[in-house]
């Protein structure tokens, strides 16, 4: 299946200066029985418009806790995480909620799409609770599943589709709302490499046309390839920042 | 927005009908027990007092009255959190798309209310059919009453409502409260 | 969730270790798996596996237990009270009857009294011929207000013996005991004890005098009559008086009295037993006894309900056990935790139904009563406890390991 978003060179939108996600001296701090985890050590890290970064390390090196905490899914122990600007510190948990829909979609690694709606309905969700408009709201909806190539696919309900047709809905899900960023998290875990290459290339398309920001944690070196930055991660620790983006950094 | 979550509600217990076999069974079977109790008080009490034993009867029959109400609290609440468990990782992506606390809470009741409402209707309708068939052929000696089915009625649909809404309204809150991501890992 | 009680297990299938991310905690959760899995016989092992389940989400098991208790408790109560009015009809009847097949009363027919436990007449006997060589006992009866509460109060016309025979309870009540002197009704007399009734004894005169006339007979054939099954019509015919051997039917307001007789049977049921019938069958049987049944039903179905929230919390714990090879320790794991909340909800149901009808209807509460009904709810619990805990079991065993620890179903 090849990408249904034409990429051109340089078809980018023009990068500005303030950064979507600020994260600085960030712990994360769990109690697991009598031990004390450290799932975060003091990580600060920088997201500018447009990038594709991605956050690569072995299992417990903390990407996941990192990637939830730049998208508002959970707090830091110490530490500020600015998204879009704002402290997050400063937001109560239903204020958060509102800085969330705005501004970030998500992508699980397990799609976490709910079972009973179907493909369509799962798209909408994000603003399903929202006064819009439902026709509109509904055309938004088979229109990036038809980016995403799943409009064959609307109406099931995700136990009739395959993982990678579940991870596409989610994709398109996380678009509806028109977010500044998109986050995810190991998208390509659970899908062959065949369907694992399909989804990246999907992701990176996202960034280069749609002027969407898109962070990704992962292990799988496919996604690394693809990404326009590269963080490498260890214990809890960012070890090493690469810009790998064909264009010159800001 | 409220108005919206109650529409996903209502959608979400279509969907979902079939989860509600269970817990409409067991508030049947309480509503069932209650309106029974209540409706055949009447005739037993008379009955008791011709042979002499009318206040105890009474007596009897109010404690028997209350501890099936009890029960029937007792077992919604049993089947409300199953129904929160079960919806735990869907209150988990309701919050992580960035979704208000306030209708995730309207929409996560609405099921807990049909399938308290559907139970109780169903329970009383085969109690007080089921009433009238027993005295009709003779099976039973004791006839319903009329002003006592009324109040079983009243309180076993009353009951079974305030009790599923009470039961549900707190674990959803608390699981809507949550950071999402402690929703969706704990699976369900 | 309770962190100070949390295994391991616990935090990891709970995610409270952190998200980090779900292949780790896959497999962080096989590690802690398999490092708790208690040492020692299976036995042992399943019952401190329980336990642990259980101190993990108390307020869970607490409200099943409570569920099922609540249940078992209104069974219980039901069925107390039903062999309680039956007792003590046929106590009754038996003090009354003291061995004599004949039974005659009056026209105002006779009432059970609870306060007393006792039946009582509510009118004077009939005049009663008697064919030649029966014995016919008249007895007085009434309601006696004495110094120490109602009692009830016998006297068979015709015996005189100065003595006054009380059972332990009027005894009580009366604050005397055998060999001293009572005064009733203006004559001396010395007490003896007998039974255990609020029951009072005393010569034909003294008792007229105190609760006077009303009362019934007690007749008993000759010796040459003794076994013949038709002693009803025998003394009907020289008596004048209608007889029955139904103790359901009463006597006619308008007439004379009635005979009951009290041998044979119907439909296999003594006299006796049919009487008792009277008590709990008009009652209690068709309308409680359905209580008792649908109640058992409500238990049953509550069990299974919470067993079946309790699979679906638990479902990629079980998916580690069974991948690791333990799919057989999943089921006695469950056979165990369901004898455990039943024992436990049967116990309290039991012990809260006893308290209930003592406080509540002490006239009625008997402890064999309590025990019969107790016991007869226990012979239900073994067959709820297995299949309380195999329907939600079968479910989760069709699945296949790699099903329950990916969360899809």
């Amino acid at each position: 299946m090849t990408s249904l978003i034409e990429a051109g060179e340089g078809a980018a939108a023009p990068r500005t200066d303030e950064p979507v996600v600020r994260a600085e001296h960030v712990w994360k701090l769990h109690q697991l029985g009598d031990e004390v985890v450290k799932a975060l050590v003091d990580a600060t890290l920088t997201v500018l418009p447009g990038e594709f970064a991605c956050l690569m390390g072995p299992s417990g090196s903390g990407k996941s806790t990192l990637l939830n905490m730049i998208g508002g899914l959970d707090r830091p122990t110490k530490g500020t995480v600015f998204i879009d600007g704002t402290d997050t510190a400063t937001l109560s948990e239903s204020q958060f909620a509102a800085l969330r829909h705005d501004t970030v979609g998500f992508i699980f690694q397990s799609y976490n799409l709910i079972p009973f709606l179907s493909a369509v309905e799962n798209v909408e969700l994000p603003l399903m609770f929202e006064p819009v408009n439902r026709g509109a709201l509904r055309q938004r909806a088979l229109d990036l599943l038809d980016l995403v190539g799943l409009s064959h696919r609307a109406n099931h309900q995700p136990a009739k589709l395959s993982g990678g047709e579940q991870q596409r809905t989610a994709i398109a899900r996380s678009l509806i709302g028109q977010p500044r960023l998109v986050l995810a998290d190991e998208p390509t875990a659970n899908l062959d490499q065949r369907t694992g290459a399909i989804v990246v290339r999907l992701l990176r398309d996202l960034c280069s046309s749609m002027s969407v920001t898109v962070v990704a944690s992962t292990h799988d070196p496919l996604v690394a390839e693809e990404a326009s930055r590269v963080l490498r991660m260890q214990d809890g620790r960012i070890v090493s920042n690469t810009n790998q983006s064909h264009q010159p950094e800001a | 927005m409220i108005a919206a979550g109650l529409s996903y509600g209502m959608l979400s217990t279509r969907r979902r009908a079939r989860e509600l076999i269970l817990p409409i069974i067991t508030t049947a079977t309480g509503a069932f027990l209650l309106v029974q109790v209540l409706s055949l008080a009447g005739s037993v009490r008379r009955q008791a007092a011709s042979l002499g034993n009318g206040t105890e009867i009474y007596r009897a029959i109010v404690l028997i009255s209350v501890v099936v109400l009890l029960v029937g609290v007792v077992e919604v609440a049993v089947c409300t959190t199953r129904t929160v468990t079960q919806r735990t990782r869907e209150i988990g992506v309701l919050g992580a798309t960035g979704v208000r606390r306030a209708p995730v809470v309207a929409a996560l009741l609405v099921e807990p209310l049909v399938a308290a409402l559907v139970g109780a209707l169903v329970g009383s309708a085969v109690a007080v059919a089921g009433g009238f068939v027993l005295s009709a052929t003779g099976v039973s000696s004791t006839s319903p009453d009329v002003a006592g089915t009324v109040v079983g009625v009243a309180l076993a649909v009353g009951v079974s409502v305030v009790a599923s809404l009470l039961t549900s309204a707190m674990p959803t809150w608390r699981a809507a409260s949550r950071p999402p991501i402690r929703s969706l890992s704990s699976g369900g | 969730m309770n962190h100070a009680t949390m295994s391991p297990v616990d935090a990891a299938v709970s995610g409270t270790s952190g998200p980090p991310g779900e292949q780790d905690t896959r497999d962080a959760e096989q590690q802690a798996a398999v490092s708790v899995m208690p040492a020692g016989s299976t036995g042992a092992r399943l019952l401190r596996f329980a336990m642990a389940n259980i101190a993990r989400r108390p307020e869970r098991f607490l409200l099943s237990v409570a569920g099922i208790a609540l249940a078992m408790m209104a069974v219980i109560v039901v069925r107390t009270i039903s062999v309680g009015f039956a007792s003590s009809g046929s106590a009754s009847l038996a003090t009354v009857l003291d061995g004599a097949p004949l039974w005659v009363v009056p026209a105002d027919g006779v009432h059970y009294d609870p306060s007393v436990a006792m039946l009582v007449a509510d009118g004077s006997p009939p005049a009663l011929q008697v064919p030649a060589g029966w014995h016919a006992h008249r007895i007085v009866n009434g309601i006696w207000a004495s110094p120490g509460g109602k009692l009830a109060l016998f006297g068979v016309v015709g015996a005189a013996d100065g003595r006054a025979v009380l059972g332990s309870a009027a005894a009580r009540a009366l604050g005397t005991s055998a060999g001293r002197t009572i005064t009733i009704g203006g004559h001396v007399l010395t007490v003896s004890i007998s039974g255990t009734g609020k029951v009072v004894s005393v010569p034909g005169a003294v008792a007229t005098s105190v609760v006077g006339t009303h009362g019934w007979w007690t007749v008993t054939p000759s010796s040459a009559d003794r076994g013949r099954n038709d002693l009803g019509s025998l003394l009907a015919a020289a008596s004048g008086l209608p007889w029955t051997p139904d103790p359901a039917q009463h006597p006619a307001a308008a007439g004379r009295g009635l005979i009951y007789d009290t041998t044979g049977t119907s439909n296999g049921l003594t006299f006796t037993q049919r009487f008792s019938a009277l008590f709990s069958g008009q009652v209690t049987s068709s309308a409680l006894g359905l209580v008792s049944t649908v109640g058992l039903v409500l238990g049953f179905v509550i069990a299974v309900s919470s067993f079946l929230a309790s699979v679906q919390e638990r479902r990629r714990e079980f998916g580690i056990m069974s991948s690791i090879g333990l799919a057989d320790e999943v089921l006695y794991f469950f056979l165990v935790e369901s004898a455990i909340v039943f024992l436990a909800a049967y116990l309290a149901g039991a012990l809260a139904a006893g308290v209930a009808v003592a406080l509540v209807v002490p006239g009625l509460a008997t402890l064999g009563g309590w025990l019969q009904a107790a016991g007869m709810v226990a012979a239900y619990l073994p067959a709820m406890a297995i299949i309380g805990a195999l329907v939600p079991v079968h479910r989760l065993l069709q699945q296949r390991p790699v099903s329950l620890l990916t969360g899809s179903s």
